[in-house]
């Protein structure tokens, strides 16, 4: 008996198309829903403050560069994407004269952020950097200081909203 | 060596009272004393004759100088002003004491005025917190100072009064 | 013994040691700053405090002696709340700079702040700012950090006893300083950074380059000096970052010498590819055209005494399985090559002389030879034990030595002589005593002091290069080893005879070298006189350090070098090939020290370039030379040089400290010689900063000893009637030299210091001497 029962329940929903129906009552639901997708390159989605993408060097605002070459960020980089040398600059003060980060390595965990004592090292929400070379991802302390200078107002503003987080 | 010389009585003194120490080296605070007597203040070419007089190093010296204020290592004025910034007269306002003092004589701690009238030092406790703010004028305590009793002082001292 | 509970536990130690130090021994934590083991005690940075119970207050156990019973605690609630009160203080002037600050990784504050210290501080009133002090080429302040341990006040007074440092006034003024700027020009200033438990003295070169968790350490033996100290090399990468002594080591402290060197180990006078006819080869070429020159050729060897024992039983294969008959020279400054009656190599530990009832400099500047010998005769010198000299010059000495007596070095004969007559007057003999005397005539006064010290319970000889480097030598010597033995010191493990070797591995090579040993000159004399086709030379520079460069140079001419080395010298300019061999730092090896102590090194520098170690390349010569090698690896080479030198098969790891190897002895008499007697003595001493390859390519030694170096020619104002700023003509048996000279009065008469050794040698046969009065 069940099993005549379960034969007809499955005819009716083969020849009546029910399923069908279904889906396309779903699909029809969602037609006239607001979209959630957005048209990329000229569209983009809000990021967070706290987003972690390409790194930048940031410099204080009479233009002196923040990065007292501590080698915090350089020693508890997980992926060892970091590499400093550094030297006594003629003024007596501490500086880089390399500061490379290797993106190829790089995890974006963010820690060399949160390292940073001088809020020097910095991600921003900059997240398309694609390159025709491997080279290019290589990122010298020149590139990264000319990040942080080129979005040094959109940094402050998300280290500042970053703050109430702390 | 230098022109700095201690007299032969002086030395006669200073050889009797070496003799009371197991080591000479316990004998720089009198001998300093002396010399502050014999040359009035305790440049370096005096510092050195205590450390040769007595066997020791220059820096010796120089360390129990410095540490103490009653020994002094520039000549001061007629009158010498010594304000206690400790704790004690600290919290009853001696800082600002001090200010207002170096204010009036345009000087600043540790300074002789221009017509060599007044020293001002800033020392350590001088033991008498129980009169903060306090301070040491030519050797005697004046407790509970206030800015109005330094004008006086300085009005006195300018007159050549005693103070 | 006094036996004391610590946390509990039963602790047995000294009388008298302090409780820090029980605890320390019994590895207890407690926390320091101004403690240190080799300097007095202070007490004043108020870390060390521990309960003892009973007693009302934590007394510092820095400065609270042990007592029997004691019952000591060095954890409880109320001492977390005194060292966090005493860390409140130290840090209320401290800036919070650590991420600029070199000391960030290795330093204490820093770690007892995180240990011991409050999360946070309650010091809102201004800090203060002190300005930073001159301390030497070596040594760079940043004295706001400072915490007034006086470490450094107590390092400058006790130790390296030049200059003058103390703390000035007193509370919040407080501050270190010194009496003039530059105070600090002392051989052992490098070991102030270390001392130093904060960042206010840091090291000087690497300032600001480097992180100390950025640092490889590479144990090793320093070969600057026959000391042979544990070094602890910190690489990083590539570069060469620093070099620290290593905690526990028989020497506490590291000269500026051993330290600052490896500014060397990567500048540009390193060989780092082979090179043949001045231009760059490849090594099969390079070893074709050392054996074009070397192949069925009558040649000399002339190594250094740097490389490790196993480089130089390479080097014994080669010569026994190739060059049967080739003399050997590994000392450039030993003129007599006839075996000593005491070998070059200290029958003492320093710590030994430092006990020793007595103990005589003979001709050293003993503070520039061995920098750490000359640290325990100062601490000798502070606990009043006698010390002694006897030399051509006063040499600066950081300490006042009892007796210190100007000889020529021509008067040693003599001094040894009436010191011998002497010991005899007293009833003491021993057998040749009367036979050597009889070979003699002159006597000088200076015998008593000799006689005197010697009388001792326990006497030690320091025998350095003034006698050494004798042309008599072997009969000084052997004058000096009578006299021991006479005076009642027989010989034994610890018979105070120590002949202050120019290098390291001296008892290795006496072992593998003696019987074939030539002094440098008679190598090139014979190379002169066309004896000899080629020199090998392993390692040294002859015109650089050596005492022949003019003969050196003249020989060079008529022979090939083949030179086998790490860094190129003053000489690598004549060579015809130059093969890249491994520096100290870089091989795996064994080293042995003055003392005989005996070194594993196990985990060497990365090698640089093309290099290859020395035994490989000797392996590779002989196969080329087209004889079976006798070892193909580091454990075969061992087997052949446990053979050489059968005490080094005890050697474990485990026991370093246990097995010294002795220096050799020779019982045979030699008596002293007639030596033709020249218009002057010539002197030179031993300069830490400028001596060997090595320390001349480093330029921070250069600048070191710019501050340091005497007078190029110093002259008694009694010797010639010599003035200040007058011209000297000299005729000698190499040509005419003409010298300004410097007139001072801590030189013996009748002596003419040269301060390069090698202009010295070349000079040392004075036939006749012009002074030219007035000033130029």
């Amino acid at each position: 008996m069940q099993c005549v029962l379960k034969w007809l329940k499955r005819q009716i929903n083969t020849w009546l198309l029910l399923e069908l129906v279904r889906g396309l009552a779903l699909t029809g639901k969602y037609l006239f829903k607001p979209k959630i997708t957005i048209e990329y390159p000229e569209e983009r989605t809000p990021l967070s403050p706290r987003f972690r993408g390409l790194h930048a060097l940031r410099r204080y605002d009479d233009g002196e560069e923040r990065c007292i070459a501590c080698k915090l960020c350089e020693v508890v980089c997980p992926a060892l994407a970091i590499q400093i040398d550094s030297e006594e600059r003629e003024d007596g003060s501490r500086r880089t004269t390399r500061y490379d980060i290797d993106t190829t390595l790089c995890i974006f965990c963010g820690f060399c952020e949160e390292a940073c004592p001088v809020d020097a090292i910095v991600e921003t929400q900059i997240f398309e950097y694609a390159t025709e070379n491997r080279q290019d991802l290589y990122y010298t302390k020149d590139r990264l200081l000319a990040t942080g200078d080129k979005y040094a107002k959109q940094i402050s503003a998300n280290l500042a909203d970053k703050s109430q987080y702390n | 060596m230098s022109d700095v010389q201690f007299s032969p009585q002086r030395l006669d003194e200073i050889l009797t009272l070496v003799k009371r120490y197991p080591k000479a080296q316990s004998a720089i605070l009198p001998v300093l004393h002396m010399a502050m007597e014999d040359f009035g203040h305790l440049s370096i070419p005096t510092q050195q004759l205590v450390a040769d007089t007595l066997g020791v190093r220059l820096m010796m010296v120089r360390e129990v100088v410095t540490f103490y204020t009653m020994y002094r290592e520039k000549p001061c004025g007629r009158n010498l002003l010594e304000v206690c910034t400790n704790a004690g007269c600290m919290l009853n306002g001696a800082d600002e004491l001090l200010a207002k003092l170096c204010e009036k004589l345009k000087i600043q701690p540790g300074e002789t005025t221009d017509d060599d009238m007044f020293s001002v030092i800033e020392v350590e406790c001088l033991g008498a917190c129980g009169g903060a703010p306090i301070v040491q004028i030519n050797g005697d305590y004046h407790e509970n100072v206030t800015e109005h009793h330094l004008d006086d002082v300085i009005a006195k001292g300018r007159t050549h009064d005693p103070i | 013994m006094t036996t004391l509970f610590i946390n509990e536990e039963e602790v047995t130690v000294a009388a008298g040691t302090s409780i820090l130090e029980a605890c320390r021994q019994s590895n207890v934590d407690v926390p320091y700053f101004c403690y240190h083991p080799e300097l007095s005690v202070a007490a004043n940075c108020r870390m060390c405090l521990v309960n003892v119970e009973g007693w009302p207050k934590p007394p510092a156990s820095c400065c609270t002696p042990v007592s029997e019973g004691m019952k000591v605690s060095t954890e409880s609630e109320a001492l977390v709340k005194d060292r966090e009160m005493a860390m409140e203080y130290l840090l209320i002037h401290h800036p919070l700079d650590c991420p600029v600050c070199d000391q960030g990784g290795e330093c204490k504050l820093q770690d007892y702040a995180m240990e011991h210290g409050s999360g946070k501080g309650r010091y809102l009133e201004e800090k203060r700012i002190i300005k930073d002090k001159q301390l030497g080429p070596f040594v760079t302040t940043s004295m706001t950090r400072c915490i007034h341990c006086t470490r450094c006040v107590r390092f400058a007074d006790e130790i390296a006893g030049t200059g003058d440092m103390g703390v000035l006034n007193r509370g919040d003024h407080m501050e270190i300083s010194s009496v003039v700027d530059e105070c600090l020009s002392s051989e052992l200033s490098g070991n102030l950074p270390d001392i130093c438990p904060v960042g206010a003295l840091l090291d000087g070169p690497s300032h600001d380059v480097s992180r100390p968790w950025e640092m490889t350490r590479h144990q090793s033996t320093c070969t600057q000096c026959p000391q042979g100290c544990d070094i602890s090399i910190e690489s990083r990468g590539q570069d060469v970052m620093r070099i620290q002594p290593i905690e526990g080591s028989p020497e506490p402290w590291l000269c500026d010498r051993g330290r600052f060197v490896y500014d060397a180990f990567r500048n540009e006078s390193r060989l780092l590819k082979p090179i043949s006819k001045q231009e760059k080869v490849s090594w099969n070429d390079a070893i074709n055209d050392s054996i074009a020159l070397l192949k069925d050729k009558r040649i000399g060897i002339i190594c250094s005494p740097d490389w490790s024992v196993e480089g130089l039983s390479a080097i014994r294969l080669l010569r026994d399985t190739a060059f049967k008959n080739a003399p050997v020279a590994f000392d450039l400054h030993r003129r007599d090559k006839r075996s000593f009656a005491f070998e070059e190599g200290f029958s003492q530990t320093t710590q030994q002389i430092e006990d020793a009832d007595q103990v005589v400099i003979l001709g050293s500047d003993l503070r520039q030879r061995l920098p750490l010998v000359m640290q325990r005769i100062r601490k000798r010198v502070l606990a009043d034990k006698p010390v002694v000299r006897i030399g051509s010059m006063r040499y600066r000495t950081n300490s006042e030595l009892q007796k210190d007596m100007l000889i020529r070095p021509r008067d040693w004969v003599s001094v040894i002589a009436s010191a011998i007559e002497q010991v005899m007057a007293l009833g003491k003999q021993a057998a040749g005593m009367q036979a050597w005397l009889d070979a003699t005539q002159d006597r000088h006064e200076a015998g008593k002091v000799l006689a005197d010290a010697l009388l001792a319970e326990t006497c030690s000889l320091l025998v350095g290069e003034e006698i050494r480097c004798h042309n008599d030598a072997a009969a000084l010597i052997h004058g000096l080893d009578l006299l021991m033995r006479g005076c009642g010191h027989a010989e034994a493990n610890n018979d105070g005879r120590n002949l202050i070797p120019e290098g390291m591995n001296a008892q290795a090579l006496t072992a593998l070298f003696a019987k074939d040993r030539m002094s440098v000159s008679d190598i090139f004399e014979d190379a002169n006189q066309g004896k000899l086709d080629a020199i090998l030379l392993i390692g040294s520079d002859p015109i650089g350090d050596g005492l022949f460069p003019v003969q050196a140079r003249e020989a060079l001419k008529k022979v090939a070098l083949i030179q086998i080395g790490a860094i190129q010298g003053e000489i690598s300019d004549q060579a015809s090939v130059l093969l890249p061999a491994s520096a100290y730092s870089e091989v795996e090896g064994t080293f042995i020290n003055m003392e005989g102590r005996v070194r594993t090194a196990h985990h060497p520098l990365e090698v640089l370039g093309d290099q290859r170690p020395l035994w490989k390349i000797m392996m590779r010569l002989l196969q080329a030379l087209g004889q079976d090698i006798p070892a193909v690896s580091l454990e075969e080479l061992r087997i052949h040089m446990h053979r050489f030198i059968p005490e080094l098969t005890k050697v474990d790891d485990k026991q370093q400290d246990a097995i010294f190897l002795s220096s050799a002895r020779n019982r045979k008499s030699i008596l002293p010689t007639q030596i033709t007697l020249r218009t002057l003595d010539v002197v030179s001493r031993y300069s830490m900063y400028r001596e060997g390859m090595w320390a001349r390519s480093s330029e921070l030694l250069r600048g070191a000893g710019e501050r340091q170096k005497l007078a190029d020619v110093i002259m008694h104002p009694d010797t010639l009637a010599a003035q200040a700023g007058s011209i000297a003509t000299l005729d000698t048996d190499h040509g005419q030299y003409q010298f300004k000279i410097d007139v001072r009065d801590d030189i013996s008469p009748g002596v003419l210091f040269i301060s390069k050794r090698g202009i010295a040698g070349d000079i040392s046969n004075v036939v006749s001497v012009d002074i030219n009065g007035g000033s130029a």
